[in-house]
């Protein structure tokens, strides 16, 4: 455990850096380069990130780094002696020191025990525990890690169990027919189920095994409707969910880096944005200002929604 | 109105103007180039190395096979390794005169721990904290239980360190002894005893060294002596041997014998302690014999007598002389030094064998296979033990018809009854 989180520790020292390395790097090239690179570099320091084990061989000990420290001992904070409150025992079990003032035969211990050592120079109960810093600092680790990973999926098992209970299959022939050419001029095989849903007011796709493509219960527009089932779909060809899920992962691991909350804020951005360069691909120059209308009004909603 | 929970699985819109600003200004500015190979690789780069760019992970090395004795500093090339505690034994002392300085302000913690149980792999730590604060520690590549005792076994003003390492494995109580002292700063390692594998410079290099130390004060000057336990074999108790420090160096001299002890009921809840005093040595065939020298017996504190082997036995206390003949073995039987101790065939027997109600002491007189007891059988008047008559073999004791039975080796049961004296008579051959 000592190993997992020295290898953890160093991970996140490098991930930060790597973190801020790519922030910086986006934000100068955002205007120039394509988000679909941002987001490969992202999934490639997640899964760096998602495996808290060494990459790269280790040194052997016969090849010593220039620079050695030996590694501090392990502090022990906690230290349970069942029956004994000091580990000096001892003078409690009845000795003295031998010492010169006894004078030729004078006792040196208690008379019954006729001056023996073995057995009775007290030594560390072996029923004891101890708990120690790094055992503490793996105790938190794993309980934060185990809370967020927690945390995910009851949120997820909840809007599960509402989807039971308020979506329906889409029964709209015109959202139907959309979806369908779309997923053929999008070449999907294998196709998201698509659903009617109360309580939303924006298209969303939704799950990782079993993904459903959500659809509002109020009528959207032609226009709106078309882009905005065309930009759900190019997440699930994407599987823009999949990389958000190891950005999760990796969160949950580094929960302790603000960093990492940080890069799945940026993950999350880049993604959309990707998502959205791969649907103009698909799109005339002619209907992006129309796409990027449906946009604001699906905000708008959002908005108008909140503001209620 | 239903609310759609949160749910990190899915691609919701974001509410954020700056997200939503961004994007609108990524459809304006929809066509973008590739970023360069060179960038591309480096990043990939950058990437892949986040783990070794902070390496704060130690080594692991193979442990040294060495004794090793330092003040605490490191040398140079050979890295300290600290193995992964595992069930660690440990023992601390303090108020200690370790130095010269004739305070009692020091401080030893002696640490053994064998990792993952994998016995013998390990490592006993013995670290001195000084009342000036400096911290001395020597090392011993070996696994045990350990005791730590602090004796002035060379210096009226300070004291040694003496570490018992009891073996963690061994059935009759194996142990190492090393004498520690602090000399020049360093913690250096004075004598050991009980090293298997450095005899040339073992104390005791004959092995056999057990737990179970004594000390004792010397007569001879203000110091204090060691006395070490060696084990003859597991039927006795160990032989001691006393260490002192000439001055110069030390020293191991042998009592060469050692004491066993038996517990014999005499009768009514009364109880006589006897000390059976047991050396060794080559008889005229060469062989190594255990003998009991003296038999010391003891009620209490109190010493009521004192039996030593005589050659050849004094005349049996019998009825006539063909008894006398029976219970008397030919002196080419007698064993070559005293009473017997080898244990094994040759036990010690103590029993009512002349139904007075008080135990009587059989103590093995003969070293060949016809097992004869001299019989030394309780006077209650007197207090003592008084020999009477040498019996052979496994004798069965017939109370209900007041007879003995011999078990020779060759001729078979012989029988014996005693007479209205008290003297025993042979019967003759057979069983009654």
């Amino acid at each position: 455990m000592d190993n997992l989180l020295l290898t953890l520790g160093a991970l996140t020292l490098g991930g930060s850096a790597a973190i801020l390395l790519l922030a910086l790097a986006s934000r100068s090239t955002r205007s120039r380069y394509g988000a679909r690179w941002r987001c490969w570099a992202w999934l490639l320091l997640c899964l760096r990130l998602a495996v808290p084990l060494p990459l790269l061989p280790q040194v052997q000990a016969e090849i010593p780094a220039p620079i050695q420290l030996s590694a501090p001992s392990d502090t022990v904070i906690y230290q349970y002696r069942p029956g004994s409150g000091t580990q000096n025992t001892f003078p409690e079990q009845g000795f003295e020191t031998p010492g010169l003032t006894g004078g030729q035969g004078a006792p040196v211990s208690p008379p019954e025990q006729s001056g023996q050592v073995s057995g009775q120079i007290p030594q560390a109960p072996g029923t004891g525990y101890t708990l120690s810093l790094s055992q503490l600092s793996a105790a938190l680790w794993l309980t934060g890690a185990g809370a967020m990973v927690l945390w995910a999926a009851f949120s997820h098992l909840r809007f599960l169990r509402y989807l039971r209970r308020w979506a329906s299959p889409a029964s709209d022939s015109r959202a139907v027919c959309v979806f369908q050419k779309l997923c053929s001029e999008l070449g999907l095989v294998k196709r998201p189920s698509l659903l009617v849903c109360q309580g939303l007011k924006v298209p969303m796709l939704a799950g990782l095994l079993r993904p459903v493509l959500l659809l509002p219960q109020e009528p959207l527009t032609d226009d709106a409707l078309r882009y905005s089932l065309l930009h759900e779909l190019t997440h699930f060809r994407r599987r823009d969910i999949w990389l958000k899920t190891l950005a999760l992962w990796v969160n949950a691991l580094h929960w302790f880096n603000p960093l990492a909350w940080y890069m799945v804020r940026l993950v999350e951005r880049d993604m959309e944005l990707a998502c959205d360069e791969a649907a103009l691909r698909t799109l005339s120059r002619e209907e992006h200002t129309a796409y990027g209308h449906t946009i604001l009004q699906a905000v708008n909603r959002i908005q108008s929604l909140k503001s209620l | 109105m239903t609310h759609l929970p949160p749910t990190f699985f899915a691609t919701a819109l974001s509410r954020s103007a700056r997200e939503t600003e961004l994007r609108l200004l990524n459809i304006v500015q929809w066509k973008k180039g590739r970023p360069p190979i060179w960038a591309m690789i480096l990043t990939v780069l950058t990437i892949l190395s986040c783990g070794g760019l902070v390496s704060c992970q130690k080594t692991e090395a193979p442990p040294a096979h060495s004794l090793r004795h330092d003040s605490g500093a490191t040398p140079q090339g050979d890295p300290e390794v600290t193995p992964t505690p595992s069930d660690p034994e440990v023992v601390s002392l303090d108020g200690l005169t370790l130095d010269h300085t004739g305070e009692e302000d020091d401080r030893v913690t002696v640490t053994s721990i064998c990792p993952g149980g994998l016995y013998p792999d390990g490592m006993t730590t013995v670290e001195v904290t000084l009342g000036s604060g400096e911290s001395l520690s020597w090392e011993y590549p070996y696994p045990c239980f350990p005791s730590v005792l602090p004796l002035f076994l060379t210096s009226p003003g300070r004291q040694s360190l003496v570490l018992e390492m009891d073996d963690r494995t061994s059935n009759y109580g194996a142990a190492q002894y090393f004498i520690l002292e602090i000399e020049d700063g360093l913690l250096v390692e004075r004598a050991h005893m009980g090293l298997w594998d450095s005899l040339e410079t073992d104390l005791l290099p004959d092995g056999g060294v057990i737990s179970g130390l004594e000390w004792t004060d010397r007569e001879d000057s203000p110091l204090q002596a060691l006395r070490v336990p060696v084990l003859i074999d597991k039927w006795h108790e160990p032989c001691y041997y006393t260490l002192t420090w000439d001055g110069a160096q030390f020293s191991a001299v042998s009592d060469e014998y050692f004491t066993d002890t038996e517990v014999l009921p005499l009768t009514n809840g009364r109880e006589l302690t006897l000390e059976l005093v047991g050396r060794w040595d080559y008889n005229a065939l060469d062989n190594l014999e255990l003998y009991y020298s003296q038999v010391r017996v003891l009620e209490g504190d109190a010493l009521l007598q004192t039996i030593t082997p005589q050659f050849p036995l004094p005349q049996p206390w019998v009825f006539d002389g063909d008894t006398a003949a029976q219970v008397t073995p030919p002196q080419a039987n007698y064993p070559s030094f005293g009473f017997s101790a080898e244990y094994g065939f040759h036990n010690l027997d103590l029993r009512d064998v002349n139904f007075d109600g008080f135990a009587d002491l059989g103590l093995p007189w003969d070293t060949t296979h016809n097992d004869v007891h001299a019989w030394y059988l309780w006077n209650e008047q007197d207090q003592q033990f008084e020999y009477s008559f040498a019996l052979q073999g496994d004798l069965t004791v017939d109370r209900e018809r007041g007879l003995l039975m011999e078990n020779r080796w060759e001729e078979g049961p012989h029988c014996y009854y005693y007479n209205a004296h008290g003297q025993l008579v042979w019967l003759g051959p057979g069983g009654p």
